[in-house]
């Protein structure tokens, strides 16, 4: 059965996010009932299947969750919000026990999970009287010695029966034999009654004292099982058929199927079918990749075909010449459709962050409002996965740090309630994430002050976004105390560091009193990239468009030389470190002199430099091949592509190549 | 003549359990996963036995049952209903509604067969 382990997996993992997705919406005051009846529907879901495939710790929790959703849903109870605060914990749990149970975590705690079922349970017990249920069966079981009077009156015997029937449904489990009037009845006595009321019921009975009143053991579930009537139930309770009980020699005599009475009206209502969201199909994500890299093995082939194309008289290849234009389109075209099939919308990132808002709020004694935009906004699905931790330390910080209390922030004359905003959209072919919040912002002085404390070279004139640059430097930090939520060792410098690596940047931008903004730049997919290739000596290399900021030549003036050694060049004012690539590289052949080469400035994690390059070759889309997989990883690449002509071009990591040209200047200086 | 059951639960994971028991055992299985689904394929398939779960998104599995019984060629078509719940109320629903019988889950696959061999013969 473990084959279909994945499917229940995914499926419960899709219940759970549906779960809280509701819950975290929902208004405990005016609870829509169809979403109640979709969480109930989920969490009978993963019952039924977690039972079916023997996760009976997983089984447990829904089934008390499916209980109490139940009984809301009915209108028995009314929706509090404890009872949306159990759920949640429940579903933390269970998500921890899917994990165990597919392996990619440790066995789920225990502990965690009676608490969880405790919790459910308890919102069960909101409403006045409970049934004595006693835990086990639905019944109480009933043990006493009748009065003299009437053990020896048949009509009394049938008199106590009858008050004892008002209660429930009563059998009789062992009677003394007749000629002994002080012998022990027992009976069973089903249904909701209290234990008083059965006292109350029997006190003109019994004799003084005898009555003992017990929950009654757990039946087996054959035994506990009243066949309705007409009803064959099997031995083990497992089954059971309404007789009488279908004879397949009479199934022979239905007619064979009769074409639908109204062939257009189901005709439309297939079509009706199609459009619902049941027609969608679960696939492998290794599927889709593996579609990816063809598609980009299509694209190196129509490149190598233009080439070819290119030197042959377009008069005599005028019919090949459109023919490769043609195949150009539809391999774009194919290429998009094929992305589009990992594309998925960020908010499978933002969803999760109601919740961790809200958690943190209460925590930290704040009042946060939290405001999402542009969750729609697709992107790879890869990206969507990495880009989770840098958003929620960004979300972290902006709560523990960022947004004041509710008292600070009435004595600087705003809202007690501080506002986060989290939005996504699309612009130039890169998804831009903003996560903004009307906190205290940045205080220049306290910047300035830790930057000195810990030996950077700062000045009272630089502007205010090359100060915030410092807070992307490895353990820089202005927060007064570490604190227990966005402490924990990583900082700013990690969250650069996750968005460099995803081939994006990240802007932070901040006004005293009046708030921070951090913007997260990222390309939409990490298997394709424009690129521009540049040619070093003999070799080609291809560096990120995105990181490019302009090209172009310097004079002698503009090259600044320290100890006679040409280091630097000048633009506009800025002094900025060279890296020539053909040194970097050892390339033979390549360009020396400064003034006769291309300078190429780049841009990464917010410093800038200049690449030194023979010359520009041209921007083309390259398809991203990983050197980890292919090869090893090389320092100052980051992958490798295929040029149209088949020759392999590495990628310039430009990230290292700035930090280590800083790293370079400042030694020198 | 190969028999063909169809199978509907709203999870996949259920589903792809009865399909794999069942189709182990020789028998032909359609999945379906709301009662709509199920009675789109109806509408065109006669099915030898239905097995269905109750609660399900759009039609649920007495709205399939009903459904079912409405259509001139299946309303002799044995359904099985699998439900977590083995209640007295909820049988009387079930049967009231026109299932021919009931099942509860989880279920051991031999079980499942057992009850295959006896409604299909």
């Amino acid at each position: 059965m473990s084959q279909f382990y994945q499917v229940f997996f995914d499926e419960s993992e899709e219940h759970l996010a549906a779960i809280e997705a509701i819950l975290l919406r929902i208004d405990p005051a005016a609870p829509p009932a169809e979403g109640i009846a979709e969480i109930f529907r989920a969490a009978h879901s993963i019952k039924g299947s977690a039972a079916t495939f023997g996760f009976d710790d997983m089984a447990t929790l829904t089934h008390a969750m499916e209980n109490l959703l139940d009984r809301v849903r009915k209108g028995e109870l009314a929706l509090q919000r404890g009872m949306v605060e159990a759920v949640l914990a429940a579903c933390d749990v269970l998500r921890a026990q899917l994990d165990a149970h597919r392996g990619s975590a440790g066995a789920a705690d225990p502990q965690a999970a009676a608490v969880a079922l405790a919790r459910l349970q308890a919102c069960g017990e909101v409403p006045a009287a409970p049934p004595p249920q006693g835990g086990h069966g639905d019944g109480l079981e009933l043990n006493f010695v009748l009065s003299r009077v009437v053990a020896g009156s048949e009509v009394l015997i049938d008199s106590l029966f009858d008050a004892l029937g008002e209660l429930g449904e009563v059998r009789t489990l062992s009677r003394p034999p007749a000629d002994a009037a002080d012998g022990v009845w027992t009976l069973a006595l089903r249904g909701c009654a209290a234990e008083e009321r059965v006292r109350a019921a029997l006190d003109l009975f019994v004799e003084p004292g005898t009555l003992e009143i017990a929950a009654l053991a757990a039946p087996s579930a054959a035994a506990a099982m009243q066949p309705l009537p007409g009803e064959e139930i099997a031995a083990d309770g497992s089954y059971g058929f309404f007789l009488p009980a279908p004879q397949p020699a009479a199934l022979d005599d239905v007619p064979p199927v009769s074409p639908p009475a109204s062939p257009p009206v189901a005709a439309e209502e297939g079509g009706r079918e199609r459009t619902g969201t049941g027609h969608s199909i679960r696939v492998g994500v290794d599927k889709v990749d593996q579609m990816i890299n063809l598609v980009g093995e299509l694209v190196i082939t129509r490149s190598i075909l233009q080439e070819a194309a290119n030197v042959v008289d377009p008069a005599l290849a005028e019919r090949l010449l459109a023919g490769l234009g043609l195949l150009e389109r539809n391999t774009r075209e194919l290429q998009e459709s094929v992305m589009a099939i990992r594309m998925v919308p960020i908010s499978r990132v933002f969803s999760r962050f109601p919740r961790l808002v809200r958690e943190l709020a209460d925590s930290l004694g704040k009042e946060v409002e939290l405001v999402l935009a542009g969750e729609h906004t697709e992107l790879d699905k890869s990206v969507v996965e990495r880009v989770a931790d840098p958003l929620t330390h960004l979300v972290r910080n902006a709560l523990d740090h960022g947004l004041e209390g509710p008292q600070e922030r009435l004595a600087a004359g705003k809202a007690a309630r501080g506002r986060l905003s989290l939005s996504a959209r699309h612009e130039g072919g890169q998804i831009v994430i903003e996560v903004a919040d009307d906190g205290r912002g940045l205080d220049r002085q306290r910047v300035l002050a830790r930057a000195r404390a810990s030996a950077l070279p700062v000045d009272e004139g630089m502007s205010d976004a090359e100060l915030w640059q410092l807070l992307f430097l490895p353990g820089f930090s202005t927060a007064e105390s570490v604190s227990a939520l966005s402490g924990r060792g990583v900082g700013m410098d990690v969250v650069r560091h996750n968005v460099d690596a995803l081939g994006g940047s990240i802007e932070l931008d901040s006004v005293d009193g009046v708030g921070t903004r951090v913007v997260v730049r990222l390309p939409l997919t990490l298997a394709i990239m424009d690129g521009m290739t540049v040619a070093v000596g003999r070799e080609t290399y291809v560096l990120p468009l995105a990181q490019i900021v302009e090209s172009l030549q310097v004079d002698a003036e503009a090259v600044h030389r320290i100890g006679g050694v040409a280091r630097m060049i000048r633009v506009r004012g800025e002094y900025l470190p060279v890296v020539a690539l053909g040194e970097r590289f050892a390339v033979p052949g390549a360009e020396r002199d400064w003034l006769r080469a291309i300078m190429v400035l780049v841009e990464a994690g917010g410093r800038r430099a200049a690449l030194m390059v023979d010359a520009l070759l041209g921007q083309q889309q390259v398809v991203i091949k990983s050197l980890e997989t292919h090869y090893r990883r090389v320092h100052g690449f980051s992958a490798a592509t295929i040029l149209g002509n088949g020759e392999v071009a590495l990628i310039v990591d430009v990230g290292a190549l700035v930090d280590a040209s800083r790293v370079q200047a400042e030694l020198a200086a | 003549m190969t028999k063909h059951i169809l199978a509907v639960d709203d999870s996949l994971a259920i589903r792809q359990v009865v399909g794999h028991t069942l189709r182990s055992a020789g028998y032909v299985v359609s999945e379906a996963g709301d009662g709509e689904e199920a009675l789109a394929l109806a509408r065109s398939t006669r099915f030898d036995m239905v097995l269905t779960d109750l609660h399900m998104p759009r039609l649920d599995g007495i709205g399939l049952i009903e459904g079912l019984r409405a259509l001139a060629h299946c309303r002799e078509v044995p359904v099985i209903v699998l439900t977590t719940e083995s209640s007295e109320q909820m049988r009387a629903r079930g049967r009231a509604a026109g299932a021919t019988g009931w099942m509860v889950k989880p279920f051991e696959p031999r079980r499942l067969l057992e009850v295959a061999a006896r409604v299909l013969g």
